[in-house]
Parts: C-alpha cells; sequence; structure tokens
C-alpha cells in the first residue's frame, strides 16, 4: 500500500554540492526500486541553523516527498542512518486524513455556504450560524440558493410583460382621464375657434366675451362640475350656432324677398299698392 | 412600617472589566488543513523568546491546529528549523 512521506535531510555544509546530490539520488532511486513516485524535490541550499549541529552553523537542505510502500521508507531510514554525511533526517507520513475531506473541511464548506465573502471572520460566521434557525439538510440549502437566481432570471421576463401590460393599461387609464380632464378643454376651443369662423363677424365678439366669462367661471369651479358644465356648454353652444344660422339664413331671406318684390312691383304697378303687398309678404 | 427599597448600592471595589479581542484560530481562518514543520516562519509566533510552545488558552487556537502544532514545532526544533531554548551569552 502506497503512503505520502515526506523525507527530510541536513546534509554536512563541508560535503561538496557533487557529493550531496549523489546522496539525494541514492535515495530516489531506492524510491523508484520499490515502485514508489517522487513527487516533489526541494532543495533549499545552505541554510543557517537554528543551533550549532556538530558544531556546524550551516546545513544543506533537501527535502523529498514520495509516494511509496513502507518498506521501502525503513530502507531508506536504515541507508540514512549508516551515512556519516547526513547530520539529521527525518520521515514524516502525511495521513489520508490530510487528503480526503474531514470534519473540520466539511464545518469549512458549510460556513462558506452561509457566508457571503469567500474568506470572512470564521467565528463571527459560527456565531451567527448558531443563533439562526438551524437549516434544514443542505441539499435543501443549495436548492434554496439556486431557484432564487433561477426565479430571477425566469421572473423578469414573465414581470416584464406583465409591467408592459399593466403599464398599457395604466396609460389607457390615464388617457381617458386626461381626455376627460384635460384635453377637454383645448377641444372646447377648437370647437370654439370653428364656431368663430362660420360665425358672422358682428355677432363673433360679444360671443366670445361670453365664453371667456364663462370659462373663467369653470376654472374657478371643480373639475366634476367643470366637466358638466362643459357639456352643457357644447349642447348651448351647438343650440347656439344653429340658433345662429338660423338667425343668418331669415333675416338674408327677408332682406332680399322684399328688394326683389319692390324693384319688380315698383317697376310694374303703383306705389300704395306695392307697400301693401310688401307689408302682406312680409307677414306670410 | 415598609421600608422602600434602598437603591443597589454600588460596590466600593467595582469588578475590574478588561476588554479584548475575541480570539481565533488564525489556522481555521486561512482555511489550512495540515501544517507544516517547514514553514517556521509561521511557527515562530506560537513560540515565546525562550522557545517554549505557547498554550492555546492565549494563542486561541483551536484543539484540532494546537495539536498539530506543537507537533509541527517538535518536528522543526529536530530539523534546527525553530531554536529549542534561547542561547545564552558566553
Amino acid at each position: 500500500m502506497k503512503r505520502e512521506y515526506e523525507i527530510g535531510l541536513i546534509i554536512n555544509p563541508e560535503t561538496a554540492d557533487e557529493e550531496a546530490e549523489k546522496i539525494k539520488t541514492s535515495i530516489t532511486d531506492i524510491l523508484k526500486k520499490g515502485k514508489g513516485t517522487i513527487e516533489n524535490i526541494d532543495e533549499w541550499g545552505r541554510k543557517a541553523l537554528a543551533y550549532p549541529i556538530e558544531k556546524h552553523k550551516e546545513g544543506i537542505y533537501v527535502f523529498i516527498k514520495t509516494m511509496s510502500p513502507g518498506d521501502v521508507i525503513a530502507a531508506v531510514e536504515r541507508r540514512l542512518k549508516l551515512n556519516e554525511k547526513v547530520m539529521r533526517f527525518i520521515v514524516i507520513r502525511i495521513d489520508d486524513k490530510f487528503r480526503k475531506t474531514n470534519k473540520l473541511v466539511k464545518k469549512w464548506e458549510k460556513i462558506e455556504k452561509f457566508s457571503k465573502k469567500p474568506g470572512g471572520d470564521s467565528d463571527r460566521e459560527r456565531h451567527s450560524e448558531r443563533h439562526t434557525p438551524r437549516p434544514k439538510p443542505v441539499t435543501d440549502n443549495t436548492e434554496v440558493k439556486t431557484p432564487v437566481t433561477d426565479t430571477k432570471v425566469k421572473e423578469t421576463p414573465v414581470e416584464k410583460k406583465v409591467e408592459v401590460k399593466v403599464e398599457e393599461k395604466i396609460e389607457k387609464k390615464i388617457e381617458k382621464e386626461v381626455v376627460e380632464k384635460t384635453v377637454k378643454k383645448p377641444d372646447v376651443k377648437e370647437e370654439l375657434i370653428e364656431e368663430k369662423k362660420v360665425e358672422p363677424k358682428k355677432e363673433k365678439e360679444s360671443e366670445v366675451e361670453k365664453e371667456t366669462e364663462k370659462k373663467v367661471v369653470t376654472k374657478k369651479t371643480e373639475k366634476k362640475v367643470v366637466t358638466k358644465e362643459k357639456k352643457v356648454e357644447k349642447e348651448t353652444v351647438e343650440e347656439k350656432t344653429d340658433v345662429v344660422e338660423t338667425a343668418k339664413e331669415k333675416p338674408v331671406k327677408t332682406k332680399k324677398v322684399p328688394a326683389k318684390k319692390t324693384t319688380k312691383k315698383a317697376v310694374d304697378k303703383t306705389e300704395a299698392k306695392t307697400e301693401e303687398e310688401v307689408e302682406n309678404a312680409e307677414t306670410k | 412600617m415598609q421600608r422602600p427599597n434602598k437603591p443597589s448600592r454600588p460596590s466600593r471595589f467595582p469588578k475590574k472589566q478588561y476588554f479584548s479581542k475575541k480570539k481565533y484560530c488564525s489556522f481555521c481562518k486561512d482555511r489550512i488543513r495540515l501544517i507544516d514543520y517547514k514553514k517556521s516562519s509561521d511557527l515562530e509566533n506560537y513560540i515565546l523568546e525562550t522557545g517554549k510552545i505557547l498554550p492555546a488558552r492565549v494563542t486561541g487556537t483551536c484543539a484540532y491546529h494546537q495539536k498539530q502544532l506543537s507537533k509541527a514545532i517538535k518536528q522543526a526544533r529536530h530539523m534546527a528549523l525553530v531554536k529549542f531554548i534561547e542561547s545564552r551569552r558566553g
């Protein structure tokens, strides 16, 4: 069974670099013969020691990481003990528990799920975790988190459509209201302007004055009343226009008819008879 | 006769209140699974000047990491990366 080991060496600084490499290669050869794999080799070179070893203040540091069976490691240890140029050596087994998921790692993963920031205060997060109601199994949390994003993605178009519909409705309503309240005034004005054009010049001024007075009154009164009055105004104005038209037509006829009659009759008949006939015609 | 309730008299020698930052395990914060004995610079923060290992009660490291740390310091001492004792003069 292969396991991960780390071998550390401190080689005597008096040895030459070539000899130090020989020691290193000899170890690697043993490991490779025993079906071991060398993962990493760290060479620090000559480095000051924290305390003197064998009256040396320096040492050549070499670290070798391997995946190899335990028997081979034991053979390497035997070889290193016999070697006089190796001042110190250490063999450390890195347990499987450090490579696989761990209780602590699971805790960290849980904290990372709850925490917004990737690297926050773990204690504070744990503290908050304690006080928050304990969540259902972790799968639920992931499910709860994912749909939020999905709903954001999915709901936005639906909401937009709804909003658009609502906006259309609102716009229509607003338009209706505007037509009822505000837009009526210009309509009335336009009608008035049209009426002014139709009306004769003599009657224009008097009617305009009346209309202006009415406007002033309407502006002061409430809106509902305004609408009602405007409707009334429209009707009245229409009636007035009819009256005006009738008034126009009648006098024109009366004026024309007697003039023609007078001219014709004056030529044909006497003045006295003509006057009586004219009066009769007028009455008719 | 009912005596009115006396207001609680402040104690003559009030308890001294010390405020300090909450301790936390720095290894947990950095999400370190295995403490490496080769990084002597990290280990030196958990050693006194005399070379003693600081207790977790002082540093705030969790038990999981304190076990590893004490082991790593001992391994580093063996490899002359960390001193055993403060070297005396002379």
